[in-house]
């Protein structure tokens, strides 16, 4: 998962990406609108965390001009005087929730994962399939009710294509929403993760989890879904 | 300043007019006076003859400034009044025009160092059967006409120059007049700003409503300003305590565990970051509602506040009845109202399941609005505890009931009330209501 965060406070701002980094997301920066603007529109992300007081250009002009631009991702605004009409007008040009500095890192890690879910159009954290079962807010797998262990970039690739699952997911797709800009990418690498997933999920070769689409991708198996249980309501 | 241009050229037209009149009576006058001679004349042998005795008695003496005489057309004097008898013959003005009978001519002539104002007259007589032409002179000394003339701009300057003086002091008197309730305010202003806190006493009737508007102001500044102390005051003493609790463990050493400290010190910051948030709150919904002009409607802040909340709690697919009329207006501040309902909705989504009703109208002198949702609503305990919370920020648990509180606040700034009861839809009801 790949999210832009655009804050003006350098420490604010870094303390987010740390934290978001941590939470194995892919997380680019700009410290003003006009930057944040750039990225908004450059990349299709996961979601972009959005300081209402920003520099240049203000975030709600900033998200007006990225929906203008086609960008459906979601978006989280951030504000520090939270009074509702900053509220009702970041959500008005385009947001889809606010968080009232000062926050919690778990409620932001809270909104950030609901946020991307109901993207995705899953009302649960949990995704289920079958005897996989992949709980998107403790970003942990379990098969069979037995936990299974994954290296954060293993679970993140598992996640985007679960989340996707049913879709084709390119090489070049993954990669964009697994790293962040500044790095150095390699579809390689995506092979082997797609190798371990698949080794550790499914070591017998039972479940077909993950079919690779000659020169499309990937695609989660959505034939093994039991979406209708995983939605519960 | 247009008052002595004014006066001036009244003055120099009163003298102009005075001026023409005075020569159109000089005018006359030597006229008449020739026909007074033409009368007096009577051809003898020696040619024309005068009786040395005119009826105008100032022929007869010397310097009367009235001078007569006729002339021959060959130059020679026929006659000369006695008047001009210590004036030589050189001296005697000489004509030089063509002698033209019927002709009447007037000019001015200097006769030592005298002005005269002359009339000639050139006319035939039969005299011994035979045709002679004479010239008749009369000339006036134009002295007393000009001391007459000086004598009136004098009199003419001097009551000018009296007016404009009256007119000036009336004038000044009456701006002085005029414009002292002006003064007497400039005056009370600085007074205030000494530190009085009232303009003082009554106004004239004209700047009344100035003085009333000035007074407003001040009252609200001042009421502002008493708001501003008692926020920062709180907001002072209330972070006092949770930083006593950091410096206390800090200072006494205790054996916190890591863990506990970063705990203690979390719990004291996110205390400290919802006073000050209150607070912040506090102030900026506790203006003065002493001019409510605006009239805000109703239904479309709502409808906003819905839509935007609807996207926010989209998981909950929430359900929102409205029923509101489209012609209620709030009079007050839009901002107020969107906060108010905004955090009393706020609430109602994150307590409720799925439906939510949310109805407004003008009852009496008062605008009612109540949001219900259908929620596990609030226990009867507590329901005065959530209301009154925030009244005292410093003692309010973080995270809870601070968007009520805040809703207070800004009733409480209107003169509004809030009431809980349960709801028809099964949960909580909030029934607001603000003078309106």
């Amino acid at each position: 998962m790949r999210l832009l965060v655009v804050e003006d406070e350098e420490a604010i701002r870094k303390q987010l990406v740390e934290f978001l980094a941590q939470q194995g997301f892919a997380v680019d920066q700009a410290a003003d609108g006009r930057d944040g603007l750039f990225y908004a529109k450059e990349y299709d992300y996961d979601l972009a965390i959005v300081d209402i007081g920003l520099p240049v250009l203000n975030g709600i002009e900033l998200i007006q001009k990225a929906r203008a631009a086609g960008k459906q991702y979601p978006v989280l605004i951030l504000t520090a005087r939270g009074n509702w009409q900053d509220k009702v007008q970041g959500l008005e040009a385009g947001a889809d929730d606010y968080l009232v500095k000062p926050f919690h890192n778990e409620e932001l890690r809270a909104r950030v994962n609901a946020l991307i879910r109901r993207a995705s159009g899953h009302a649960s954290p949990k995704l289920e399939f079958g005897p996989v079962v992949i709980d998107t807010a403790a970003k942990s797998v379990t098969r069979n009710g037995e936990h299974i262990e994954l290296t954060s970039y293993e679970y993140n690739t598992l996640e985007y294509l679960a989340v996707h699952a049913g879709e084709a997911i390119s090489k070049t797709v993954l990669t964009e929403h697994l790293y962040q800009q500044d790095f150095e990418r390699d579809s390689n690498v995506i092979e082997v993760f797609i190798g371990r997933l698949r080794k550790k999920l499914d070591p017998d070769g039972s479940l077909q989890l993950i079919t690779t689409l000659r020169g499309r991708g990937y695609r989660f198996n959505p034939d093994f879904q039991a979406m209708a249980k995983a939605q519960g309501n | 300043m247009l008052l002595p241009l004014l006066l001036g050229f009244s003055a120099t037209m009163l003298n102009h007019a005075y001026q023409r009149s005075l020569r159109s009576a000089e005018r006359d006058a030597l006229h008449h006076q020739i026909y007074i001679l033409l009368g007096a004349a009577e051809p003898g042998d020696k040619g024309l003859q005068l009786p040395p005795v005119l009826a105008e008695p100032r022929y007869s003496s010397v310097n009367s400034g009235l001078l007569a005489w006729v002339v021959g057309t060959a130059g020679r004097v026929q006659w000369r009044s006695r008047s001009s008898e210590l004036i030589p013959d050189l001296d005697m003005p000489r004509i030089t025009t063509a002698f033209n009978p019927g002709r009447l001519q007037f000019f001015s002539a200097w006769v030592e160092d005298k002005e005269y104002y002359a009339i000639s007259y050139d006319t035939v007589w039969d005299v011994n059967a035979k045709e002679r032409g004479y010239r008749f002179v009369v000339m006036q000394s134009r002295e007393p006409m000009l001391n007459e003339l000086k004598a009136y701009q004098k009199r003419l300057w001097r009551w000018l120059g009296g007016l404009a003086f009256l007119l000036i002091i009336v004038q000044t008197l009456i701006a002085k007049w005029g414009l002292s309730p002006l003064r007497k305010l400039a005056a009370d202003l600085e007074k205030v700003e000494e530190g009085l806190q009232q303009l003082p006493g009554v106004y004239p009737a004209e700047i009344q409503p100035v003085t009333d508007n000035l007074n407003r102001v001040l009252r609200s500044e001042q009421a502002q300003r008493e708001r501003y102390r008692n926020t920062l005051s709180d907001l002072a003493h209330s972070l006092k305590t949770p930083l006593a609790v950091i410096r206390g463990h800090l200072e006494s050493r205790q054996n916190l565990s890591a863990e506990n400290l970063a705990q203690m010190v979390d719990e004291q910051v996110s205390r400290m970051s919802s006073i000050v948030d209150h607070q912040l709150r506090r102030a900026s919904a506790q203006v003065t509602h002493a001019g409510r002009v605006n009239a805000v409607p109703v239904k479309p802040v709502i409808e906003r506040l819905v839509r935007a909340l609807r996207k926010v709690y989209q998981a909950k697919n929430i359900d929102f009845q409205l029923n509101i009329p489209t012609p209620l207006s709030f009079h007050g501040d839009e901002a107020d109202l969107m906060e108010l309902m905004g955090n009393i909705i706020d609430n109602a989504c994150k307590y409720g399941n799925h439906s939510l009703a949310i109805s407004a109208a003008q009852e009496g002198n008062d605008l009612s609005l109540r949001v219900e949702d259908d929620g596990p609503g609030v226990a009867a305990d507590v329901q005065q505890t959530i209301l009154t919370r925030g009244a005292r920020a410093d003692t309010a648990t973080p995270g809870q009931g601070i968007g009520l509180a805040v809703a207070v606040d800004i009733l409480s700034s209107y003169g509004g009330s809030i009431d809980i009861f349960r709801s028809r839809l099964g949960g909580a009801g909030f029934a607001v209501r603000i003078p309106n």
